[in-house]
């Protein structure tokens, strides 16, 4: 079974970048049956998954990973909690905002996809 | 799916409030939640076991938690491959909470985000246990800015130069707002805010200002 650590590194690395660089490009980390929770909106199937990222009002984002944490789901089945929290930077914003998220990934083929999605901005 | 969603709704919300209210309070029950092949990961300290969880909660110092928001959602108990959640079949449940805590060890308060993996207990599947468990706190300088302010003056100046990344303050008489580019208000920003401002000698006056370009 592969080392859920380095799984996860290697996930939230590509996630960060591909998100950073075209949302559009998320597609293929989601399924009919994946799941994202957006700030208290929740969206099902990777179509409107990526469609509701890609609308997402803003243009230009960058993240800036502060933790991340992978714990093993199922060790049967080899899916992985993966817990990120950081920093999000906003088109021509300054001040970052303070967000966490977390990935149910599950294993197919060599790779991962994502079951579960939620994101949320960190106020207090 | 609506169906499956309001029975998960509930079944996080009993856990989270069962959860947090003893763990603020009467920690002994928690680890009843626990199982042997649970994982919990403390500010990146790995741990497993109802057991090596409550000797943990033995050290952890008396705690008050203040819940911002929680969200949660289900995933099939037993098979990916068609990966369906439906009413026939077991689910677990993913809960994401965030918000502040205060450790009674003269610390500050500090955010922190929480992940909760419940699993459905094989004979009882209404009953859930601990599957994994992930932790994390660290200080908040926009907690500092909340409930260091006395006076109206400090809050509007710390409002507009921490790096929360508020836009733009509004005072009125009786109600501070701060919104933010990606979503609408926290109601524990507002609910902080509103204290400071109920709690100040000073007469609101109806102010506008921007923190960050617009």
């Amino acid at each position: 079974m592969a080392d859920f650590n380095a799984v996860a590194k290697a996930f939230v690395d590509f996630y960060y970048e591909t998100f950073d660089r075209n949302r559009q490009e998320l597609t293929p980390l989601y399924r009919e049956n994946s799941m994202l929770t957006f700030e208290g909106q929740q969206t099902v199937g990777a179509a409107a998954i990526t469609e509701k990222l890609v609308n997402l009002p803003f243009q230009k984002v960058g993240h800036r990973i502060s933790t991340t944490d992978a714990q093993p789901a199922d060790f049967e089945r080899g899916s992985i909690l993966v817990s990120v929290t950081g920093l999000l930077l906003i088109d021509e914003e300054q001040n970052p905002q303070m967000f966490s998220q977390t990935f149910h990934l599950i294993p197919e083929g060599g790779s991962y996809w994502v079951f579960n999605d939620i994101f949320r901005l960190n106020y207090a | 799916m609506e169906a499956i969603m309001s029975i998960v709704e509930k079944s996080a919300e009993q856990f989270v409030q069962f959860y947090y209210g003893n763990f603020d309070g009467q920690r002994t029950t928690l680890p009843n939640l626990y199982r042997d092949k649970s994982t919990i990961l403390w500010n990146g300290n790995a741990l497993s076991g109802a057991q090596k969880f409550s000797e943990l909660l033995a050290v952890i110092p008396q705690s008050i938690h203040e819940i911002d928001v929680y969200n949660c959602q289900p995933f099939p108990g037993n098979t990916f491959i068609t990966a369906t959640v439906n009413a026939q079949g077991t689910w677990g449940i993913l809960i994401n909470v965030t918000g502040s805590v205060k450790f009674d060890d003269g610390s500050a308060i500090k955010s922190f985000f929480e992940v909760f993996m419940l699993m459905p207990e094989e004979e009882q599947t209404n009953n859930f246990f601990v599957q994994s468990q992930n932790f994390r706190c660290s200080r908040s300088e926009a907690c500092d800015a909340f409930y260091g302010c006395r006076r109206l003056e400090d809050l509007r100046r710390n409002l507009t130069t921490h790096p929360l990344g508020v836009h733009k303050v509004v005072v009125d008489r009786f109600l501070l707002t701060a919104y933010s580019v990606v979503s609408p208000e926290s109601a524990t920003v507002r609910s902080r805010l509103e204290l400071a401002l109920s709690s100040n000698p000073l007469q609101s006056e109806a102010t506008t200002s921007t923190a960050g370009v617009e």
